[in-house]
């Protein structure tokens, strides 16, 4: 399944994972402080990436520092391997790196995902990383960034429970579909990366190391593991998973993630997991597929 | 009503680059009084107000404040968690213009909630129930509850935004030009209501107009500003009717009489 790419040391005048090693430290080292202090965005120096703003330069920046020539690398666009991000964020690696690549969440060592936590519960030698496109969980509720800092560091999250007032008072309901803001440790109100709802609960006392970095606005912050984190919410609403009533089309699967596909111009639809890999595997067992 | 003063300003000056715009103020507001502060234009009232609040650092003096406990605390000096802890449940700041103290886009039920929502509140229906309540305290329909502000008339949306500074039930009211920009009958029943809330809240107010007619109807004392100075301090109809400062008589004198 796993494919080793063919110059296992990269491309000639290209440093290992394109990034050169100062880099690979400095963004470590901002590493080490967003895992110190679990769900605060910790400035970095980001780099220009071979990739325009919005298509991953952030988590392509953190997996670059981070993998090494043992790293098995998975990379997931909205649920899907074999999307054009995926394909070329994997390809990249496969040949700056010379890593093997995966598109099996359980052999990866390193995980890169766009907008979804894979079905497949992680393990504590995995880690996951997280492609965002807006770090500031406050932005709408608050345009000025000085004043989001001053409310982090007043723990002020009265304005991003506004906003959720705001929704159950006009529809009945928390209508955030996704991007719903997650309080980390008791402690930062941080941006989920925009998962959708239903995996929010896949972000709690989750075994991996959850990173998450932000290439346009250099930001990176992170979830250690086994760290306790909720969904903002109001006490008295119960908490809704915006699960649909669905099975799955192809692999009939009633407890995962579904993209819905429109069929036809009749309101036809079809409802397909959004994780490929674990569809595929709940099909054909894992073998021959990928 | 307590001996000791709420709050108490001890020879405040606020200089900016080379105005003065304040010099050497020092006054008292004690629990449930209406202190009124007038002047004309340029005065320096507005920034008195601000610096009592606690939003302009005074280049000289102090301003103190005795919270529920009794403790007093000089609030330039304060943290700025301990200061937004005090501004955003002991005090409310009512601004001239509601767009300045409100989110338009927000609804109204969503404004009044807000301050409860900053002081820690995390159950949906207490922010209802309190909404409902003060906007009806404001004498506002509670059928407009979830339109936005931006759709209310100038007059309701200073009514939502007092409603919003009294959620918390705050010992201390800030009140800048409320009423201006306000049509006279508007004004009026705003003033009214204004009165009303404050004697039965038993909430001190601090009230910076240049309509001596709004002073005359809300304010139980009066301090006269002028040129940054206060010329002239006391219980309201005294000054008014026998006004000492030569500055003071011309206001009064000019003051416009039906």
């Amino acid at each position: 399944m796993s494919t080793v790419a063919p110059e296992a040391d990269g491309l000639p005048g290209y440093n290992f994972a394109y990034l050169d090693e100062q880099t690979r430290r400095m963004i470590r080292r901002a590493l080490l402080k967003a895992v110190a202090i679990p769900g605060h965005q910790v400035p970095f120096a980001a780099r220009e990436m071979p990739l325009p703003y919005g298509w991953g330069t952030g988590g392509i920046q953190i997996t670059a520092a981070l993998v090494g020539r043992s790293d098995v690398l998975k990379v997931i666009d909205q649920g899907a391997d074999d999307a054009t991000n995926a394909t070329s964020i994997r390809r990249f690696f496969a040949r700056t790196a010379g890593v093997a690549t995966t598109e099996d969440t359980s052999q990866a060592s390193l995980i890169q995902t766009r907008h979804r936590v894979p079905e497949t519960p992680l393990r504590a030698d995995q880690v996951l990383v997280y492609q965002v496109p807006d770090p500031e969980p406050l932005r709408k509720v608050e345009p000025r960034q000085a004043e989001t800092r001053r409310l982090h560091a007043a723990g002020d999250y009265g304005l991003a429970r506004l906003a959720l007032y705001e929704q159950v008072a006009r529809y009945g309901r928390v209508r955030q579909a996704y991007n719903h803001p997650v309080l980390v440790n008791r402690g930062y109100l941080a941006s989920p990366s925009p998962i959708p709802r239903f995996d929010n609960g896949k972000l709690d006392d989750n075994s991996a190391l959850q990173l998450f970095g932000a290439g346009r606005e250099r930001r990176v912050y992170a979830i250690p593991p086994h760290t306790r984190v909720e969904s903002l919410a109001f006490d008295d609403i119960a908490w809704d998973t915006d699960a649909n009533d669905q099975a799955c089309s192809q692999c009939g699967s009633t407890d995962t993630y579904l993209d819905e596909i429109v069929l036809d111009d009749a309101g036809t639809r079809a409802y397909q997991c959004s994780d490929t890999d674990y569809c595929g595997r709940q099909q054909w067992g894992g073998v021959g597929h990928g | 009503m307590d001996d000791r003063p709420l709050m108490s300003a001890d020879s405040v000056t606020c200089r900016f680059r080379g105005t003065t715009a304040c010099r050497d103020v020092s006054l008292d507001v004690y629990a449930g009084e209406v202190l009124g502060i007038v002047g004309e234009s340029g005065a320096g009232k507005s920034t008195l107000l601000h610096c009592l609040a606690g939003a302009v650092q005074p280049s000289e003096g102090t301003v103190t404040y005795a919270d529920a406990k009794g403790h007093d605390h000089a609030i330039h000096g304060l943290s700025e968690s301990a200061l937004r802890q005090l501004s955003r449940g002991d005090w409310g700041f009512v601004h001239q213009s509601p767009y300045d103290g409100l989110r338009p886009h927000i609804s109204a039920g969503g404004n009044v909630a807000e301050p409860l929502l900053r002081c820690g509140e995390t159950r949906y229906a207490s922010l209802r129930a309190a909404a409902r309540h003060w906007l009806a305290e404001v004498e506002l329909d509670p059928e407009r509850l979830d339109d936005p502000v931006r759709t209310f008339s100038g007059g309701m949306q200073q009514r939502v935004q007092l409603a919003r500074n009294l959620v918390t039930q705050p010992r201390l009211l800030f009140l800048d030009e409320p009423t201006g920009g306000l049509d006279v009958s508007v004004q009026a029943r705003l003033l009214d209501l204004i009165r009303q809330l404050a004697s039965e809240l038993e909430v001190a107010v601090v009230l910076v107009t240049h309509d001596l007619a709004v002073v005359r109807l809300l304010a139980h004392r009066l301090a006269v500003m002028r040129q940054g100075e206060v010329v002239e301090q006391g219980v309201t109809d005294q000054v008014l009717d026998d006004p000492q400062a030569p500055y003071s008589q011309l206001l009064v004198a000019s003051e416009l009489r039906s």
